[in-house]
């Protein structure tokens, strides 16, 4: 279980987050929701340990340990390295883990994960030559090939146009149902968070609510074709307006 | 490929046909016809001409390899020892706009006539534009690409070889393709003491014994070998940094 118990960041002098306090269950999937500014990406930058924070964050009761713990950050604009092409790139994570050559075994998963995430024509490209889409797919390969004990998704749409976000939307929900990780996604978007997550994170006021997903028992894929899906969406929009408005 | 050579061929003819134009028009020994330059320069080759080219492309070669792994690690240094940063910044605008060419009597006392001096000329003609333009380009390097390697606790040493490293070797072809045209310039004023070899000094030599024809051939042999190292490092920069987005073709 991740753990974030009384998180309070400032930056710059400014209190950005106060007495943040969450719990997020393992192989669960928290939806951190907020309007741009209001410290989201900030809030993963603690949890990823690239910020100082007063309070602590832990994993199954014991301080997070990045050494013991792995965390796969999957960024807004995907952290591909540009110099780098998709096979490298997707490996990479590993190679930096095991501080080693990829054996065998990596590199048969490496190309599991490849093959199920449609990247096998496109292995020899650099991160220029691809599409948005196509990025965020090495991305999220990126992620699940380190087997993360925490993933954490950074608007993982955000950058993507209508059409490409619903398949990618299919292929990271088909990925999540199939492996067992705990994951933390930072969305503004409602519509992704009832989708996605098994409980909602709302920050308003520099602190948050944990709420449950209403459609937590509906499978995530049939979410959105369910009937109470529309009202559900309506009334959390409401909600988070007047929360966010105060704000 | 075809298509570039097809151009600098074209390029080639039209040059030759103004400097052919430009020789009848003067019509003196001060400007022979390129055809007569042409024609002389197998005879060089038999002169030796090859030791000349070899002493000149040393000393680029040197300089400009010198300049250029000693402009990497300052710029590196520059951007990722923030300390050191803040003070090599404020030295290194104050001695950029220094006309190099105007230490050359300073590396002369302190490093004789020979090699060194020459040597020591290209080295500094360079090392600034390195330093400069790999420091630009580290400087650029987005923080989520060193986040997102720091998240997987990857040692300093994996963090200068996958992201630091790659991105400055961009910087630094940049820079020395850019510094190459005034290499050779230094390397001219460098070739005109203390040594009996070298381009420069052939050419200042044909000149000195009123040799145009050859001297002309000098020049030209010089231009060729600048031309083929240009290329060689275009292909360098080709080959090193396909990640980039294709640049436009010089030719």
């Amino acid at each position: 279980m991740l753990t974030l118990k009384n998180v309070s960041i400032k930056r710059n002098n400014k209190l950005i987050l106060e007495k943040i306090n969450l719990n997020i269950n393992n192989n669960s999937t928290t939806a951190v929701i907020g309007p741009s500014g209001i410290g989201k990406t900030t809030l993963i930058s603690a949890i990823c340990q690239l910020i100082p924070y007063q309070g602590s964050i832990l994993w199954n009761e014991q301080k997070l340990n990045l050494q013991k713990q792995t965390i796969a950050w999957v960024p807004q604009d995907f952290g591909l390295l540009p110099w780098f092409d998709v096979h490298k790139n997707i490996s990479l994570g590993i190679k930096i883990r095991n501080k080693a050559k990829l054996d065998s075994e990596n590199q048969q998963a490496i190309k599991r994960i490849e093959n199920k995430l449609q990247l096998t024509d496109i292995i020899h490209k650099f991160p220029n030559e691809l599409s948005g889409g196509q990025k965020q797919r090495v991305a999220l390969a990126k992620a699940f090939c380190l087997k993360p004990d925490i993933l954490l998704l950074d608007e993982p749409f955000s950058a993507l146009d209508t059409v490409v976000k619903q398949t990618a939307e299919n292929l990271l929900l088909k990925q999540l149902s199939n492996s067992q990780i705990t994951t933390l996604m930072i969305t503004h978007n409602l519509e992704e968070a009832l989708i996605f997550s098994d409980n909602l994170f709302i920050l308003a006021h520099k602190t948050g609510q944990l709420r449950q997903n209403p459609l937590k028992e509906i499978a995530p894929k049939d979410r959105r074709e369910n009937e109470k899906f529309a009202q559900i969406l309506t009334n959390l929009q409401k909600e988070v307006i007047d929360l966010w408005r105060v704000e | 490929m075809a298509r570039r050579i097809k151009n600098l061929l074209i390029a080639i003819i039209i040059l030759n046909i103004i400097w052919y134009v430009i020789a009848l028009a003067i019509n003196k020994d001060i400007l022979p016809n390129p055809f007569s330059v042409y024609a002389i320069i197998p005879s060089l080759f038999r002169e030796n001409i090859g030791l000349d080219i070899y002493a000149s492309v040393y000393r680029v070669f040197w300089g400009l390899l010198s300049a250029t792994a000693v402009g990497v690690i300052i710029g590196i240094m520059i951007v990722r020892l923030p300390k050191f940063g803040r003070i090599a910044n404020p030295m290194l605008y104050f001695l950029y706009p220094i006309p190099k060419i105007s230490l050359l009597p300073i590396l002369m006392l302190f490093l004789g006539l020979g090699e060194k001096s020459k040597i020591g000329m290209l080295f500094l003609a360079n090392v600034f534009q390195v330093i400069v333009s790999v420091r630009d380009q580290v400087r650029q390097i987005p923080s989520d690409l060193y986040n997102s390697l720091d998240v997987l606790k990857a040692s300093h040493w994996q963090i200068f070889k996958y992201v630091t490293w790659p991105a400055s070797i961009a910087g630094t072809l940049s820079a020395v393709r850019i510094e190459l045209s005034a290499s050779f310039a230094i390397l001219f004023m460098t070739e005109v003491y203390g040594t009996q070899v070298g381009l420069g000094y052939y050419i200042m030599d044909e000149w000195s014994k009123m040799e145009y024809t050859k001297m002309y051939a000098g020049i030209v042999i010089l231009s060729i070998v600048a031309f083929i190292l240009f290329i060689i490092l275009e292909i360098l920069d080709t080959r090193c940094n396909r990640w980039r987005k294709k640049a436009d073709p010089l030719f």
